[in-house]
């Protein structure tokens, strides 16, 4: 299984998707951090030095997460989109195994790119002196709690892809669903659904607050469901399907 | 033991029953042709062989298991087969390194068998760049990671040209002379004459025959020979027992026969040779004859 999930990151590693999506998440987040950089003084924004200041700059790499979970999308649908699924199951005819090293060399590299674009973040807002260059325990709990999301968010991504496999539509559904659907909810007077969606929980995860949200663990928990819930009957199928 | 074996194997694809009732065995140490028309199912019956699809019913086994539960098949079994993509962004060295990762073989061995398919030089070019032909070396060169002593191959060479063709007929036989069983399917019989020691001819999904070339083919070959002295070669030919016959005033044609008779039975009745030629009955016509298919595109 070691040499399995070797082979799928060195796979990773050798795909220009890969590295396309780690600099959209790079361009997104800074993107996001020059906007509250710019707000500083106006009203209602944090002030310059606080720790809300500070959490609103760290919190800019949440929407560099969307690359995450389309790294997750793409590396299990770029087997059947590029047809290259017939020779990684020649070489490994369990295909489980196949789907779980997958998953598994996505959520192992998850974690050190959220690490990279909260040291790009904060580097960034001390470099722009808005924050103190003094690393508080809030920062390291904050990195700790973005490596977990990170993870889910990548796993969020094969269980979506390993779901749906197509990778266009596989594409498009999660941005739809996230950017659309789950921000639309409140406006419907649907809000208490919200702690129970994908992206509620995993904003609940990654510490954000609204009413209702749940408590870290029991977020941790709905969203590891959904990704159970993609995963399993997507990945039978694809143990049951003829590669033609 | 049989390297493969195939029995009882039948495959419905919704209405479409593209491989019925299908038995047939490859003997180690031979290549074997796996022969028909385009739709015979031979595509089918190769990736049920090799674990990638399901059969309705029957088995398909290599050395005695079934293909999936090998251990790291690639050091068994290799296979080139059509329709297994690369993705364009990855250089063929990097798409050999995932496969050999997987399969637990050393890197090295990469940069082997790039070098025995001729693609040490192009080993870091993105394969989006490559051309069929460099496509299928690529293919072959995967199937070779694990240096198995199984090839099967699937139209393996279409994309080729003919300098390619025959590259490839003499590295099959050389790994067949190193031991190697191959199988390896075509829809062009004539390429496939000049390799294989037996054939499969499967057509409508089921087996037509099964057999060595040679018996397939009718043995001997038919020798012609122009000559001013057709007529007195023709009596020194029958005087051998040779069947022979005149072809218009210059011509002798000799059936069921080796050029070394006729060579000796010129030389002993001391005639003249303009040009002489063998014609073996080709496999493409045996198959047409077998299978009663026009070579219409099916």
């Amino acid at each position: 299984m070691t040499a399995l999930i070797r082979s799928e990151l060195l796979r990773l590693r050798t795909t220009r998707a890969t590295w396309g999506l780690l600099a959209a998440a790079l361009v997104l987040t800074l993107g996001w951090e020059a906007m509250v950089l710019s707000g500083i003084g106006g009203i209602d924004a944090p002030a310059r030095g606080s720790a809300e200041l500070r959490d609103a700059l760290l919190g800019s790499t949440g929407l560099g997460m969307f690359a995450v979970l389309m790294l997750g999308v793409v590396a299990a649908t770029s087997e059947f989109h590029h047809a290259t699924v017939t020779s990684t199951f020649l070489a490994t005819p369990r295909r489980g195994r196949v789907l779980g090293a997958k998953a598994a060399a996505c959520a192992l590299v998850a974690p050190p790119v959220a690490v990279l674009l909260l040291v790009v973040a904060w580097t960034t807002g001390v470099l722009a002196g808005a924050i103190s260059m003094t690393v508080e325990t809030e920062t390291l709990s904050v990195v700790a709690r973005s490596m977990v999301v990170a993870a889910c968010w990548a796993l969020l991504g094969i269980g979506v892809g390993v779901a749906i496999r197509n990778q266009t539509v596989a594409v498009i559904v999660p941005l739809v669903w996230f950017l659309v659907i789950e921000t639309l909810i409140p406006a419907y007077g649907l809000s208490w659904l919200l702690p129970w969606l994908p992206g509620g929980a995993m904003t609940a995860l990654a510490g954000g607050r609204y009413p209702g949200a749940q408590a870290a663990w029991v977020a941790f928990l709905v969203v590891m469901a959904y990704v159970l819930a993609l995963l399993v009957p997507g990945a039978r199928a694809i143990r049951r399907r003829d590669i033609t | 033991m049989s390297a493969i074996s195939v029995q009882g194997l039948t495959k419905r694809f919704g209405g479409v029953l593209a491989v019925d009732d299908l038995s047939f065995d490859v003997q180690p140490g031979t290549i074997t042709g796996f022969v028909g028309p385009n739709g015979a199912g031979k595509t089918t019956t190769l990736r049920i062989l090799l674990g990638l699809v399901r059969p309705t019913a029957g088995t398909a086994l290599v050395n005695g298991v079934r293909y999936a539960s090998l251990d790291r098949p690639a050091h068994h079994v290799g296979a080139v087969l059509e329709a297994s993509g690369f993705h364009p962004g990855r250089s063929a060295r990097d798409h050999l390194r995932v496969l050999a990762l997987a399969s637990g073989i050393p890197a090295a061995r990469v940069d082997a068998v790039l070098a025995e398919v001729d693609l040490a030089a192009a080993a870091r070019r993105r394969v989006g760049g490559f051309s069929l032909g460099m496509r299928q070396r690529l293919g072959l060169a995967a199937a070779l990671l694990g240096d198995p002593g199984i090839l099967i191959l699937d139209e393996p060479t279409n994309g080729l040209d003919p300098a390619g063709v025959h590259w490839l007929r003499t590295f099959l036989r050389s790994r067949v002379d190193g031991g190697c069983t191959v199988l390896v399917s075509s829809h062009l019989l004539a390429e496939l004459a000049l390799s294989a020691d037996s054939v499969v001819i499967v057509k409508d999904g089921r087996l037509v025959t099964q057999g060595p070339v040679a018996e397939l083919t009718g043995g001997g070959a038919t020798v012609r020979v122009r000559t001013p002295q057709a007529e007195q070669l023709r009596v020194a030919l029958t005087a051998r027992g040779v069947d022979a016959v005149l072809d218009g005033p210059d011509h002798v044609v000799a059936r069921d026969v080796g050029t070394e008779v006729v060579g000796q039975a010129v030389a002993q009745a001391g005639l003249v040779v303009y040009e002489m030629s063998a014609h073996r009955p080709a496999l493409e016509d045996a198959f047409l004859a077998l299978t009663g298919d026009e070579g219409s595109p099916s």
